[in-house]
């Protein structure tokens, strides 16, 4: 019995299909939002749903001269991290399926995995534009995850844990963006980092570099990665509301505030052009110095009691 | 009952890869000689007033990603082997839109020195839309047409 | 130090950025480009040499698909030419209504351009917005002429269709809308902070290089250099409706947006005056079937800068020769000029930047 549980925790609920299946919806709401703000109708509902099973169904062409198993292996990874990283958030409200003090550390590194397998993936395929895509996503990695972090250690801090279920608990009785904004917009950018999402898609920007690393990709392995970004999605998403907007209780708050933040996000993409990779980490540098000042800030002002 | 059961399945998958195959057609264009006209055509149909986007089309860079292949103009000699190339390096099942006279027949560049012919004397195609140019409406429906042609369909001949 | 090969970006000639075949190789040391390499030609389909084979009327239908952006530009320059050959001018009213159908060309391939560029920078909300303005000046034109892409507007000796009073008032409406709109867009690509850091000080094209590379149409007039066929030598009704030269000086691409944005302004302007100031008379005067022996040349300003033809008649039904320049083809130098030391990251944009068309370009 024991070993069905964590089976089921991982496959159905509630990482596995019901994370995949919310994260497909909530990747939907973001085109159709991005749509709506560009004046356009925009897709219908099973969209990125279609997208996916058509992908699953497709020829899976696998270039020569690479390592086959990095290429079969590595879209796997990426889910696997994405889903493994749902397990410790409070989705829908409920308590984390598993818990442990120090939990979100965890969390934020299988993330940075999903990331790092893209740019592997990258870098082993023998293509200019995945190559440079690689790159880009390396550096973007790296300028994003300090502030990332940070931003993410702010409610930490305050909370006086590292564990994501006590934190939540905690911001239940304060809104964090009230007293720490930097942190919370920092976050919020810094998601849209870590999905590449418009203005920071360098990694992946099209009028460039084609798809980035994942340009080689056709079938099985592309849509592994869009499940993966989809998951990050609902996670990033889930650990942001959590965190600044007054803790994830049940699933009504737990649907208003994720989506409310996917409407900020779903702006914030269609308002500007794209970044060049050096802007970003100058972009991110800036943040991460932001950050520390306001960390400053909360130590002189006690801490925990704020 | 087993066998009855597999079937049942088998039955159940396949409808299921059509209805996404009819839902999410990736496009990718290549302009292989035509006079432009028909690729800002193909472009409009993915803005505002046309917003292809609707159909589940998205049109992507990479010939890997792509299920359908829009082509434009006539073919030139040198933009040949470019076309089949970009044909060969896209995954199964993919399908090909002739857009445009030139596409179709040459039109009016049937005689030029350069001109090797139209589309389909290099790669075979799917789907064929009139016009010099189409307009955005009959690109359109050109590729409605041919996410229909998809559906099963045991009495009806698709014109 | 090992001698490193050099690591080639190659663009085209199936590229996202490029919706036209073309070949760019771009070698870059990390992210920055170190030299450019320009390969052309993929679209030639032997235009040139095929007008050989038809005569004098059907050539207009012909060279008119040269280039489905700027068409009416082709088919007014050939007509020109062959109207100075023949020793005949279109009337008053027919010369208005060319001028009228270029300048509406103009508008739709500025706003064709301003979309496209902003694509090429990640700004896709820019691109859906101008596309969709675009539209009202797609409408007006399917409205006058009958098509969206080629109007086929001009026949041998005058041009096939009269403005009415309807189409006036269409037109009229069409102008008042985009005009506002294009003071948002002004706006936009003057003030958005985002945006101009894309922009402003990238692609840099001093006078003196623009002028070495020999530049033409908005490239040159972003660079401070007022240049435009249609002030410099007028042609059809230019003459009767002057046109004031934009001129930008910074050089980079915010000064072409900055450019092109002006221009339309003073398009609409032009359009404005035309339709109020239609000359009454007919539409055609007659047309010889052959054209007297000789060589004409003629000129004019096409939205992306100077088309130039070239006709040869050895008096008989069909030309001798018909050499075309179109300006995408002076313009690409500078890209070899101003691409390097540039980021990868900004070469989508300075490639969009000159308009390149590469169906005109190749014929």
């Amino acid at each position: 019995m024991e070993i069905i549980q964590p089976i089921i925790t991982l496959l159905f609920f509630p990482a596995g299909l019901f994370v995949m299946g919310n994260g497909l919806a909530y990747l939907w709401v973001d085109r159709k939002l991005v749509a709506q703000y560009q004046n356009r109708i925009g897709p219908r509902w099973f969209q990125p749903l279609a997208d996916v099973v058509k992908l699953l169904s497709k020829e899976e062409i696998v270039p020569t001269g690479i390592e086959a198993w990095l290429f079969n292996g590595l879209p796997l990874l990426a889910l696997a991290c994405a889903l493994t990283a749902a397990v410790y958030v409070p989705l829908v409200g409920l308590q984390p399926a598993w818990s442990f003090q120090g939990d979100l550390i965890v969390t934020v590194y299988l993330l940075s995995v999903v990331t790092m397998s893209l740019a592997l993936a990258g870098a082993n395929t023998a293509n200019r534009f995945s190559l440079i895509g690689a790159v880009r996503t390396l550096t973007q990695l790296f300028s994003y995850e300090a502030p990332f972090m940070l931003a993410l250690l702010g409610p930490a801090l305050v909370a006086g844990s590292w564990q994501i279920s006590t934190i939540n608990a905690f911001t239940g009785q304060h809104w964090l963006i009230l007293t720490q904004p930097i942190g919370c917009v920092v976050a919020l950018v810094g998601l849209m980092g870590k999905l590449e999402l418009p203005p920071f898609d360098a990694p992946e920007a099209e009028t460039e570099i084609v798809k980035g690393a994942l340009t080689e990709y056709g079938g099985r392995g592309l849509a592994l990665f869009q499940l993966a970004k989809a998951v990050e999605l609902v996670v990033g998403l889930t650990l942001i509301a959590a965190f600044y907007l007054g803790g994830i209780g049940n699933p009504i708050e737990f649907f208003v505030k994720t989506l409310a933040i996917l409407l900020v996000l779903a702006g914030l993409q269609s308002l500007f052009a794209r970044f060049r990779i050096e802007q970003t980490a100058k972009w991110w540098r800036f943040a991460a110095l932001l950050l520390l000042v306001q960390w400053l800030i909360i130590a002189l002002l006690g801490g925990k009691t704020l | 009952m087993s066998l009855n059961l597999t079937e049942t399945w088998e039955h159940t998958l396949d409808a299921l890869r059509t209805w996404a195959r009819i839902n999410s057609p990736w496009a990718i264009h290549y302009n292989s000689g035509s006079c432009n006209g028909c690729d800002i055509e193909i472009l409009a149909t993915l803005t505002p007033r046309y917003d292809l986007e609707r159909f589940g089309v998205k049109l992507q860079g990479s010939p890997r990603h792509a299920d359908v292949l829009i082509c434009t103009g006539p073919v030139t000699l040198q933009s040949r082997d470019r076309l089949k190339r970009i044909y060969e390096q896209m995954p199964e099942p993919k399908f090909v839109v002739a857009v445009g006279a030139c596409a179709i027949s040459g039109g009016a560049f049937q005689v030029c020195y350069n001109v090797v012919g139209h589309i389909d004397e290099v790669i075979p195609v799917n789907a064929y839309i009139p016009g010099c140019p189409p307009r955005p409406e009959a690109i359109i429906d050109g590729m409605v047409k041919l996410l229909q042609s998809l559906q099963p369909q045991p009495e009806v001949m698709v014109s | 130090m090992l001698a490193l090969e050099k690591f080639i970006v190659p663009i085209g000639p199936q590229h996202p950025a490029l919706k036209e075949p073309g070949h760019f190789e771009f070698a870059v040391d990390g992210e920055t480009v170190t030299s450019v390499n320009v390969r052309l030609g993929y679209v030639h389909r032997g235009i040139e040499k095929a007008t050989e084979d038809r005569n004098w009327a059907q050539n207009l239908y012909l060279l008119e698909r040269i280039c489905g952006i700027c068409s009416h530009t082709h088919a007014l320059c050939y007509s020109l030419g062959v109207e100075a050959l023949a020793e005949v001018t279109a009337p008053p009213r027919a010369q208005v209504i060319r001028s009228l159908v270029a300048e509406l060309e103009r508008v739709h391939s500025h706003f064709l351009w301003l979309g496209v560029a902003a694509h090429e920078g990640g700004f896709d909300t820019l691109f859906m917005y101008s596309w969709r303005d675009r539209e009202t000046i797609m409408d007006v034109l399917e409205g006058l002429t009958g098509n969206r892409v080629n109007y086929s507007a001009n026949v041998l000796g005058g041009v096939k269709f009269d403005v009415d009073e309807k189409q006036r008032a269409a037109i009229q409406r069409g102008v008042d809308y985009l005009e506002e709109r294009t003071h948002h867009y002004y706006k936009v690509v003057t003030t958005d902070s985002t945006f101009i850091r894309r922009t402003r000080g990238v692609g840099t094209l001093t006078t003196a290089q623009a002028e070495h590379v020999g530049v033409i149409g908005p490239m040159a007039r972003a660079s401070g250099i007022a240049r435009d066929v249609r002030v410099d030598a007028p042609y059809a009704a230019y003459n009767l409706f002057p046109v004031n030269v934009v001129v930008e000086t910074a050089g980079d691409l915010e000064a072409r947006f900055v450019v092109r944005l002006k221009e339309l302004l003073e398009s609409y302007r032009l359009i404005r005056e035309m339709v109020d100031n239609l000359p009454p008379g007919d539409l055609t005067v007659r047309m010889p079937r052959k054209v007297k022996e000789g060589e004409a040349i003629s000129r004019i300003e096409a939205p992306r800068g100077e088309a130039f033809y070239f006709i040869k008649s050895n008096g008989g039904e069909k030309p001798e020769r018909v050499k075309v320049r179109t300006p995408s083809l002076c313009n690409f130098m500078s890209i070899i000029a101003t691409a390097p030391g540039h980021q990868l990251a900004d070469m989508p944009m300075i490639l969009a930047g000159i308009d390149p068309c590469f169906s005109c370009n190749d014929r």
